[in-house]
């Protein structure tokens, strides 16, 4: 798996999916930011983050993901994380994130969940 | 006093029938504490090497912000810089989650009372802990309406420099000793970074009016020794020649930005699309949009944004191509905006509004303004397009 960060949007109707590659951190945080904020309009307040291909997450990709979490919510809709890579899992379990954090196994069953 | 931080997963949110939500855990567990302490010095090294990446103060504010948010597990925060001159004493750079007018009312309040502490580096305030004092601090209402935990001061010696503040964490966690102790830390190294993006700023600012002066100084010294007449500034040779302004531009742009930014106030610049080619000098343009930009900086408050732009249209005297330099200030009542070239006031490039004005229209451009009170002042520069 490369390091190099890169945000891909599959090519679907209604929620988008957003695939996340690479190193999550200082550098792209905001980048991540602006990307869920641009796809949130077409699917009803909802985003699945496919994070499968991380390679590592700073503490920065922490905070990211965790204020999407809350920005998303204020607003009515969700942030969902999904297929996290190891390197995620690891750290989210380390900071007891969870159960606070949208966590769902695979992109079809979160999109098949919320309807999108 | 956060109830809806003591419940993690949202009724709202909840993905329907429990599906897809990965292994369930057996609800909230105490975190390793060890493992904690680790990440948290993990978490520390990552903002020195992120720190060490050349940055603007809001990419700096950017990189400490999301990095401490992932280190303490809160989705919420902001970060102000404290502002030694006129204007507003808290200038918010970035917050997240909490409410821009909001924002400027926390910083306001506690720019205040952290400054009143007396001598030392004043400590990390926990909101929970120091609204049991009586009476309160007045920052403490407007704290807790944005669902602030914790206020850090930033501090330079014994100057305070700025303020981060942080939401409550994740998991209602709170924020113990070893926590301040480590926010302590990671503020000094975020202080350290401010204060030298600042002084690096400032000394390329100091330079470029060095550079201005001394060309000022030659070309004084230049008209003393022709005729006496019109003043010196009229007396230039103005030489208007086919170009394109963008280069002329950005160049402006990438000069005058670090003294922009010395001052507090953000600089960019844009550019409409397939603009023609302008008669213009390029060393009288350069002064008359230096003179615009250093009224913007005087005027616009600290934390404005001024955008320096490049458009083009066609009248019926022709095509023209302008500069803008737009601010989002408060703007200007009219009888200020009437008299907004009869002014002497002259920024560091030494020329004033007025004499840019003379200086434009002697290579047969025109410098207009105009304010609202709404959208703040914007200052053109119309040259005739070539």
């Amino acid at each position: 798996m490369a390091n190099e960060f890169s945000i891909d949007r599959a090519p679907r109707e209604g929620v988008a999916v957003l695939r996340v590659s690479g190193r999550l951190d200082a550098k792209n945080a905001q980048q991540l930011m602006t990307a869920c904020q641009d796809a949130r309009g077409s699917g009803g307040g909802h985003v699945v983050l496919n994070l499968a291909d991380v390679t590592f997450v700073a503490s920065s990709g922490i905070g990211t993901l965790l204020a999407l979490t809350e920005e998303f919510r204020d607003a009515g809709g969700a942030v969902h994380l999904v297929s996290l890579s190891d390197a995620v899992t690891s750290v989210v379990e380390l900071l007891n994130l969870r159960q606070f954090l949208n966590i769902g196994v695979s992109e079809q069953g979160t999109l098949e969940a919320i309807g999108g | 006093m956060f109830p809806h931080w003591s419940r993690r997963t949202h009724p709202e949110t909840t993905l329907p029938g429990g599906a897809e939500q990965g292994p369930e855990t057996d609800g909230p567990r105490e975190p390793d504490p060890t493992a904690r302490r680790a990440l948290g010095l993990l978490a520390l090294l990552e903002l020195s090497e992120e720190l060490g990446v050349p940055r603007d103060p809001s990419g700096i504010a950017d990189a400490a912000l999301f990095n401490l948010l992932g280190q303490y597990g809160c989705t919420r925060g902001a970060l102000w810089l404290l502002n030694g001159g006129e204007g507003p004493d808290a200038v918010p750079l970035r917050a997240q989650g909490v409410p821009a007018e909001l924002a400027v009312e926390v910083g306001e309040r506690w720019a205040r009372w952290f400054r009143g502490q007396g001598a030392g580096a004043p400590d990390p305030v926990v909101v929970d802990r120091i609204a049991r004092l009586s009476p309160p601090p007045p920052g403490v209402e407007p704290a807790q309406r944005a669902e602030l935990a914790v206020l850090a001061p930033m501090t330079a010696g014994e100057r305070v420099i700025g303020i981060l503040a942080l939401g409550p964490r994740v998991g209602a966690a709170e924020f113990g000793a070893v926590e301040l102790e480590m926010l302590r830390t990671s503020l000094n190294l975020l202080a350290l970074t401010m204060e030298n993006t600042t002084l690096r700023n400032r000394d390329l600012e100091n330079r470029r009016r060095l550079r201005a002066a001394a060309a000022r100084v030659r070309e004084l010294e230049t008209s003393a020794r022709e005729t006496t007449g019109s003043t010196a500034t009229l007396r230039s040779p103005v030489r208007p020649t086919r170009g394109e302004l963008r280069g002329v531009l950005a160049s402006i742009h990438d000069e005058r930005r670090p003294g922009v930014i010395a001052e507090l106030r953000e600089l960019d610049f844009s550019s409409a699309a397939d603009v023609p080619p302008a008669m213009f000098d390029p060393d009288v343009t350069k002064r008359v949009v230096d003179a615009m930009l250093d009224d913007a900086v005087r005027r616009a408050p600290c934390g404005a944004r001024i955008r320096l732009r490049l458009e083009h249209g066609a009248d019926s005297a022709g095509a023209w191509v302008a500069v803008e330099v737009r601010d989002d200030g408060p703007g200007l009542p009219p009888e200020r905006l009437r008299g907004i070239f009869a002014g002497g006031a002259t920024g560091p490039g030494g020329l004033s509004l007025a004499e840019a004005k003379r200086l434009a229209e002697s290579m047969g451009a025109r410098v207009s303004a105009d304010s609202d009170p709404e959208r703040g002042t914007v200052l053109t520069l119309r040259l005739p397009a070539a």
